[in-house]
């Protein structure tokens, strides 16, 4: 790389290369889902993976904006309007994928003071989860004003505390479920919503410092292992055997 | 027994009494029991099911998803919850004193009045999570030996993964029929499968059945090749 021109070139094919392998890993996820989802009988796992289902799409629409704007060098500001309430809409089915975990220890931990807890931790995630939903869906119609930078710098606070109170509940759930499978789960869940989490710290960043969205490598360089982690969450809803584990077991 | 062709079949010759069903969570396990209690309430057996942290408006509901109407008189209920439940056939216990249950039950196998006792229990992995692996092993063995004197019988249920390996084995060890089933991919299909792991004085099924559950039910079909 020899100057900004040639970084500019570096992103950009960087940038093409992830809009193309994110696709094709979302497909192959949803597709091995598909095929699971018909052979569960439990209502919970099943909306374990509806809601899964529900976070890789938008999440995959997240940032393939991201990667539009890249391309095109548009700012951060002119596909607000979209990317924020898609935003919205992936943090929602977060929540619903860690109330899910949630609920599932409350069922094995039958304890009085477990389902307080964890009715207590859903509480705290439920009101970031409404006030971030609400600050992502009307702050686009504030683009140019100054209240739209104070907005921004509130998702980036609530968007925070939602990783922090997600963290903190799923290594709650995880003393409980200790099958190696939901530890798996949760393990790549907790990944997905750090990278999730950052990926958008990181425009806060750039808007608040009015940064061209070139400058953001990090963006281009998570979102392979951000989608990498949701294919391999969904390998471990249930436990599925190849042919050579079962003649073992035999 | 169970009302399963396959199994009633393959258990046939063997005085069964405590059997364990083993497996990942979510594929259907609990079904294998509604077909043991349904068959229970068309013999005239005494039914018991243990429950925890559900309503027993869900519990009919999910019989009736699989074809098998039973009404809550029926059945007697025993809620390991925490809410209390209330009702004339329902014995609320504390799953985290695991005297309570065994009490509860002990107390119907005694007023059965030569009537045989179908107890199902798909909360053992919540009973192990709530005590631990040998207070649940004295419970077990314990209410075992009362249940085989009062010649009724026993379907527990097991989460495959969830405990280590030596609860799991010396819980199978106290079973007379022990059964597996498991989620396995080959060629892009899923397919569940079923074996009998462990019956007392036959030998092991290494071959797997393919396991199916729809609004009939449980069957098993063909062995899986």
């Amino acid at each position: 790389v020899r100057n900004l021109s040639d970084l500019k070139l570096v992103l950009d094919y960087l940038n093409f290369a992830c809009l193309v392998i994110s696709p094709l890993i979302i497909i192959l996820t949803l597709e091995r889902m598909l095929r699971v989802i018909k052979v569960i009988r439990e209502k919970a796992i099943k909306e374990r993976m509806f809601w899964t289902g529900l976070t890789i799409i938008f999440s995959f629409l997240f940032v393939e904006f991201d990667f539009i704007a890249v391309l095109l060098s548009l700012s951060y500001d002119e596909l607000a309007i979209i990317r924020r309430p898609v935003g919205a809409i992936a943090i929602i089915s977060f929540f619903k994928i860690i109330k899910n975990l949630m609920e599932s220890s409350a069922r094995f931990q039958i304890e009085r003071n477990w389902k307080e807890k964890v009715e207590k931790e859903e509480k705290i995630l439920l009101t970031i989860v409404i006030a971030l939903s609400f600050v992502l869906f009307i702050s686009p119609f504030f683009i140019g004003s100054e209240i739209y930078l104070y907005f921004t710098f509130v998702i980036g606070m609530l968007l925070m505390s939602f990783l922090l109170f997600s963290i903190l509940a799923l290594n709650e759930v995880g003393k409980v479920l200790k099958d190696k499978r939901t530890l798996e789960f949760i393990k790549y869940i907790s990944i997905a919503l750090l990278i999730f989490v950052v990926v958008p710290i990181g425009n806060v960043v750039g808007i608040i410092l009015n940064l061209s969205p070139e400058y953001n490598i990090l963006r281009a360089i998570l979102v392979v292992p951000y989608i990498f982690s949701f294919y391999e969450a969904s390998k471990n809803f249930i436990e599925i055997r190849s042919e050579v584990e079962l003649r073992s077991l035999r | 027994m169970f009302g399963i062709d396959f199994i009633d079949k393959h258990i046939k010759s063997i005085d069964k009494k405590i059997i364990l069903i083993e497996g990942v969570s979510g594929i259907g396990k609990e079904i294998i029991g509604y077909h043991y209690l349904f068959e229970g309430i068309k013999s005239g057996d005494i039914c018991v099911y243990a429950f925890a942290g559900r309503k027993i408006d869900e519990i009919e509901e999910e019989f009736s998803n699989y074809n098998m109407k039973i009404h809550r008189d029926l059945l007697n209920w025993i809620n390991c919850g925490i809410e209390v439940v209330e009702g004339e056939n329902v014995i609320n216990c504390n799953i985290s004193e695991l005297f309570t249950i065994s009490s509860a039950i002990k107390k119907i196998l005694n007023e059965r009045k030569k009537r045989k006792v179908r107890i199902f229990f798909p909360i053992a992995s919540q009973a192990i999570i709530n005590n631990n692996s040998l207070e649940f092993y004295k419970f077990f063995s314990s209410l075992i030996e009362e249940i085989k004197k009062q010649n009724s019988s026993m379907v527990i249920v097991i989460e495959e993964g969830m405990h280590d390996p030596q609860t799991v084995i010396s819980i199978e060890n106290l079973c007379d029929i022990v059964f597996d089933i498991k989620i396995y991919e080959k060629n892009f299909e899923i397919v569940p499968l079923f074996r009998i792991k462990k019956c007392r004085g036959m030998p092991l099924m290494l071959k797997y059945f393919k396991f199916k559950v729809d609004e009939k039910g449980v069957s098993i079909g063909e062995e899986f090749v």
